[in-house]
């Protein structure tokens, strides 16, 4: 190891944050979608990491999954949001909650 | 059977699940995007061919390198989402035709989550468990915006694709951490064996997020506030497939991960026990003053997640056949109900406040009937299956020592009793000022008398079905 | 500690920066442009640690496609950035990352020209893409076929969304098709 794991962790774990607080504060949706991308890349980091520290594949295996997975979400999410965007003319959030009981 | 047969039979429920989505796109490519009405018989036939086939599968130990299982505990629920899936395909076929958005990606994309349920009943490895996840999220967030005129199902959509893709993103880092705790990828060795890395820390942190993730998908206590906005603003016949065969597959892998020994399900102890708690009190406390049928029921299927979730504590001690029993039992009450109610809404619009059901009981008896006998069980009221199951459930609390917890839950059981019979008093007040259109819709009514059937055997004769299960308890998780 | 080890606290903070900024912008091209930076420095990362064929497909898949498909996205929606640009504004708009494109890019050289001495820990714990294809379709061909099963889902579900009578609509499921 040329670091600690935890070190590695602890970049990730930091990454993962700072897109789940962008994903639930934000308003705009672009952003929301950009926060998720990030925490799926801390993911794909903590990944590397601990495969490195294990000397096994799986973790690598794993990070190339998780890109197959981020890129279908992310085709969904945006074609949702072009969707949403057509018919309310509006990215922000606050628009798309009408639904309150 | 030769060796080659048994090797290839616990293939077939999923070649046939992917086969029928491809099977739809070409029919469609072949009607040329015509409105069509071979999609739905096509994914129909798909749906129960593959229960069938995980019916007569040979149980096998593992498949595909050890990633998948294929034991009895696999197949009982592979029966089971595929029964379901074949249910709310039978509920869309009517609801979608009549209000013009039936088309082939409909049913292509509810296959393709039955598909990912399969995944993620059989899954003993995390890589195969989160696509699983994924291929089932993925087709949910685009088949609850199907319906492009309904005012509520986009921003419905995009409220639980937000809300899902965060929650996957947890499991997903939650998968990382305990991975590299322990640096294994199997569910069952990775938790086992978390404590023997000195990493224990991390796998903690690492199964908190993965607790987060699946809770946001069963909606455990905290993380369900978006289920009542994401099921009134579905389509009924999505709600249906989105309330019953999602959890109860989700409910599979969690179950799956309780049974692996982990010293980590014994360290949160206390946490699993408040979000058990806190889902079974402000389920019910949600749903009492909710005049949107569609919203009561979203807090309903919450609080028997709950139940669930308590009886998942008492699984390592109890058993799992409690949990397999009521798993059942919800599925088919929760197809029952949102089954009626799609099939009691008028065109234009989800029959949804409760005003809207009032004198339902004499214009539409065959369907209100059925939505009232849903209604009972999910009360828990004898003889129904609720009944029979909620016991069991109970049960196994208390044998596993969870006093306070079964204490609560039955407190739970009996207030929920009351807004069930809210609705249940208004169907059967007379409204003379409002008769609803009366359409024929077979495929309906076909679901709504299985419900109804097995609502009542599974309450009636437990026995046949407890033994089966009692012969597949040990499996290996 | 290590060169690698000093390229490794270099790149870290490279994406710490990045990803901050990115996710604080308004504008949101300057957020994207920002996060594309932080994904280079993630590949990078990547090799460092051993893992060459995620590194790859990290710049491929993830700064490549996807920040593409979100570029086509704000540009088809058209949205305003809505401010000026005086002089002294933007040498601050474009200071930023012009320093952390250069860090990466310094890091990269560094990684790949270093000298033979400091490089022993590195093959040893590298997968090289052959070994990984082999191993991921070996024991994960499974995944491989859900993964697959997935991305048509995800493709099937984008082009029914994009989907409608008007014209704006076939321009966005062009987007969509093309890039998911």
């Amino acid at each position: 190891m040329i670091v600690p794991l935890e070190h590695i962790l602890l970049l990730a774990f930091i990454l993962f944050l700072m897109g789940a607080v962008c994903a639930l504060a934000r308003r705009n949706l672009v952003m929301i979608l950009l926060g998720l991308e990030v925490m799926l890349n801390a993911a794909g980091i903590a990944f590397v990491g601990a495969s490195l520290r294990w000397m096994e594949m799986d973790g690598q295996a794993f990070v190339l999954f998780i890109m197959g997975v981020a890129a279908a979400e992310i085709a969904v999410g945006l074609a949702l949001l072009v969707y949403c965007w057509r018919r309310s003319g509006s990215l922000d959030v606050n628009v798309f909650s009408r639904l309150k009981g | 059977m030769t060796a080659v047969a048994e090797g290839w039979t616990p293939i077939l429920p999923y070649a046939i699940l992917a086969g029928g989505a491809l099977a739809v796109f070409l029919a469609a490519s072949l009607t040329k995007g015509r409105p069509s009405r071979v999609f739905a018989p096509i994914s129909l036939l798909c749906a129960l061919g593959a229960g069938l086939a995980a019916l007569c599968a040979a149980p096998q130990a593992g498949i595909f390198a050890g990633t998948l299982d294929a034991g009895p505990f696999a197949r009982f629920y592979q029966i089971l989402t595929c029964g379901l899936t074949a249910g709310a395909i039978l509920l869309l076929g009517g609801y979608s035709r009549r209000r013009g958005f039936e088309r082939d990606e409909l049913y292509a994309l509810t296959l393709l989550a039955a598909l990912g349920m399969c995944l993620l009943t059989a899954a003993v490895d995390w890589v195969i468990l989160f696509l699983g996840l994924e291929m089932l999220s993925i087709s949910l967030y685009v088949i609850i915006a199907a319906h492009k005129d309904a005012p509520q199902a986009a921003e419905a959509a995009l409220k639980y694709f937000v809300l899902g893709a965060v929650a996957s993103s947890f499991l997903l880092f939650g998968i990382a951490l305990v991975y590299a705790a322990t640096g294994e990828t199997g569910v069952a060795e990775s938790l086992r064996d978390a404590a023997q890395h000195g990493m224990e820390g991390i796998a903690l942190l690492g199964f908190s997020c993965i607790l987060v993730g699946l809770g946001f998908k069963i909606s455990l206590a905290p993380f369900h506030l978006w289920t009542p906005d994401v099921y009134q603003g579905a389509p009924a016949p999505v709600t249906a497939f989105l309330s019953t065969g999602s959890k109860v597959a989700v409910f599979a892998a969690l179950l799956r991960m309780a049974l692996s020994e982990s010293p980590l399900f014994a360290r949160m102890d206390p946490v699993l026990w408040t979000l058990a708690a806190l889902t079974m009190t402000a389920a019910p406390l949600g749903a009492m003053t909710q005049p949107s049928v569609k919203r009561m029921l979203a807090y309903s299927s919450a609080g028997h997640m709950g139940y669930l979730f308590m009886a998942l504590l008492a699984a390592p001690i109890a058993g799992p056949g409690p949990i397999m029993f009521y798993s059942a039992v919800y599925g088919i009450m929760d197809m029952g109900a949102f089954g009626a109610l799609s099939t009691l809404s008028p065109l234009d619009r989800d029959a949804d406040d409760i005003m809207d059901f009032r004198g339902m009981g004499f214009d539409r008896p065959y369907a209100a009937g059925a939505l009232a006998l849903c209604l009972l069980t999910l009360a828990g009221l004898p003889p129904t299956a609720g009944f029979t199951g909620k016991f069991f459930l109970f049960e196994s609390a208390l044998s596993a020592g969870y006093v306070w917890l079964a204490v609560i839950g039955v407190i739970s059981a009996i207030i929920s009793v009351y807004y069930y019979l809210r609705v249940l008093a208004a169907m059967y007040m007379r409204a003379p000022e409002w008769a609803p259109a009366r359409e024929s819709a077979p495929g309906s009514y076909a679901v709504l008398a299985l419900a109804c059937a097995g609502a009542l055997a599974l309450g009636l004769l437990p026995a046949p079905v407890l033994s089966v299960m009692a012969a597949s308890a040990p499996f290996t998780p | 500690m290590t060169l690698y080890g000093a390229i490794f606290y270099l790149l870290a903070a490279i994406i710490l920066a990045a990803t901050a900024l990115a996710l604080t912008r308004r504008a949101l091209m300057h957020a994207v442009v920002y996060l594309v930076n932080a994904f280079f420095a993630t590949a990078m990362l990547f090799y460092l640690l051993g893992a060459p064929l995620p590194a790859a497909f990290e710049v491929i898949i993830y700064a490549g496609a996807i920040m593409v498909l979100f570029l086509f996205i704000i540009m088809l929606m058209g949205v305003k950035d809505g401010r000026d640009m005086d002089a002294k504004k933007a040498l601050a708009v474009w200071l930023p990352p012009v320093f952390l494109g250069a860090a990466t890019l310094a890091a990269g050289w560094v990684l790949i020209t270093a000298p033979a001495g400091a490089k022993e820990a590195l093959p040893m714990a590298r997968a090289t893409p052959a070994e990984l294809g082999r191993f991921v379709f070996d024991r994960y061909w499974l995944g491989v076929e859900a993964v697959s099963f997935l991305l048509f889902a995800g493709l099937a579900g984008a082009l029914f969304l994009g989907k409608s009578g008007d014209e704006a609509g076939k321009t966005a499921k062009d987007g969509q098709g093309g890039a998911a």
